[in-house]
């Protein structure tokens, strides 16, 4: 095929139209693919700590432990909750604009606070739960040792998420690049 | 309860915008085909970019021509939402129907060929040459896209030849 081609055999790329209702049911906020997980992740997770929080002062000694602890720890559930609102609308706010490079400028900035968040947030909620359930615990030697090897397993894993949103904004910072050098 | 003039107003605002989405149908098929690569993950992308869309439409002043507004919705969704990660191999759920319809085999291997083609080019290429496929004048490609008209012209002739070399393989 020469490039001549390349016009026509583009225009003649044609799909099957949708129909109306299809595309109503596109429009929906609720049928929407990401934000539809975003909010099912969210229910989930309200639920457990919902769960969690209303037993929590009798099985897990809440009654038995300082205020500050206890709020320690609502905290630190209260924060991943809230940083999952925060994505459901970045989710749903993608395009904000007036060109395709100024929307990506600002879209990358929104998505390395994001970031940034994520891992903050993480990072509270591993810390509040461990301060939580520590705070009664009598160290020896033995006990410090699996402190540590939790510790290290969660700075292994906040790592990986670093680098996962580390790719996904150089990726984002290099299609800015190539299209406004 | 919405007034009666409020509920008039979005029915004609959504009628309005499906007679959009009918009329550009091909060409967001197109950006979600050379975006994404399962049959699923465009279906996906599709659904996005018209809720991108509906979701400004109401405020969309027409300060830009309607087709520079929703070119620039549909690559901005594109290259900036999450790509899932999943297996290649897809089901398509029903047996296609053999009798009804024989695909033109050298209009489906031109389509093959200059998508393998497309390809090729990364998100940033993808997106200009979208734009000069669909026909648009340099200035409207450098507005959508936000550089200059002769910064357009050196990156559209440079992806032609990244493609003849491609098609030439």
């Amino acid at each position: 095929m020469e490039l001549d081609d390349l016009k026509s055999t583009w225009n003649t790329a044609e799909p099957l139209a949708k129909t109306n209702s299809e595309i109503v049911i596109m429009m929906k906020e609720n049928k929407h693919p990401v934000l539809k997980g975003i909010k099912r992740q969210m229910i989930i997770e309200v639920t457990f700590w919902i769960a969690f929080l209303a037993c929590y002062y009798t099985m897990f000694d809440g009654a038995s432990r300082p205020v500050h602890i206890n709020v320690v720890l609502a905290v630190s559930v209260l924060i991943p909750i809230l940083h999952n609102l925060y994505g459901y609308h970045m989710a749903k706010h993608l395009v904000v604009g007036e060109s395709l490079t100024a929307s990506l400028k600002k879209y990358i900035h929104r998505i390395k606070k994001y970031a940034a968040s994520t891992i903050l947030s993480r990072i509270v909620f591993v810390t509040g739960l461990m301060v939580f359930f520590s705070y009664t615990i009598q160290f020896n030697m033995a006990r410090y040792y699996s402190l540590a090897a939790i510790i290290l397993i969660c700075i292994v894993q906040l790592f990986l998420l670093y680098k996962i949103w580390e790719k996904r904004i150089k990726n984002l910072n290099n299609i800015l690049d190539m299209l406004s050098t | 309860m919405k007034k009666e003039h409020e509920q008039k107003h979005d029915q004609v605002l959504e009628a309005e915008f499906l007679s959009l989405i009918r009329t550009h149908n091909g060409m967001i098929h197109k950006v979600c085909r050379m975006y994404r690569d399962g049959i699923e993950d465009r279906e996906d992308l599709f659904q996005e970019i018209t809720f991108q869309l509906w979701k400004s439409f109401s405020s969309f002043k027409g300060d830009s021509k309607v087709s520079t507004w929703l070119y620039r919705v549909a690559l901005n969704t594109a290259i900036s939402s999450f790509r899932k990660k999943k297996p290649l191999i897809s089901f398509t759920g029903v047996l296609p129907d053999l009798a009804e319809e024989q695909p033109n085999e050298e209009y489906e291997l031109r389509q093959e060929l200059l998508f393998k083609a497309l390809k090729q080019l990364n998100d940033s290429e993808k997106a200009l040459i979208t734009l000069y496929l669909e026909d648009l004048s340099y200035l409207q490609i450098a507005e959508i896209i936000g550089i200059t008209e002769n910064n357009v012209g050196v990156k559209i002739n440079r992806i032609k030849s990244k493609i003849q070399t491609a098609l030439n393989k």
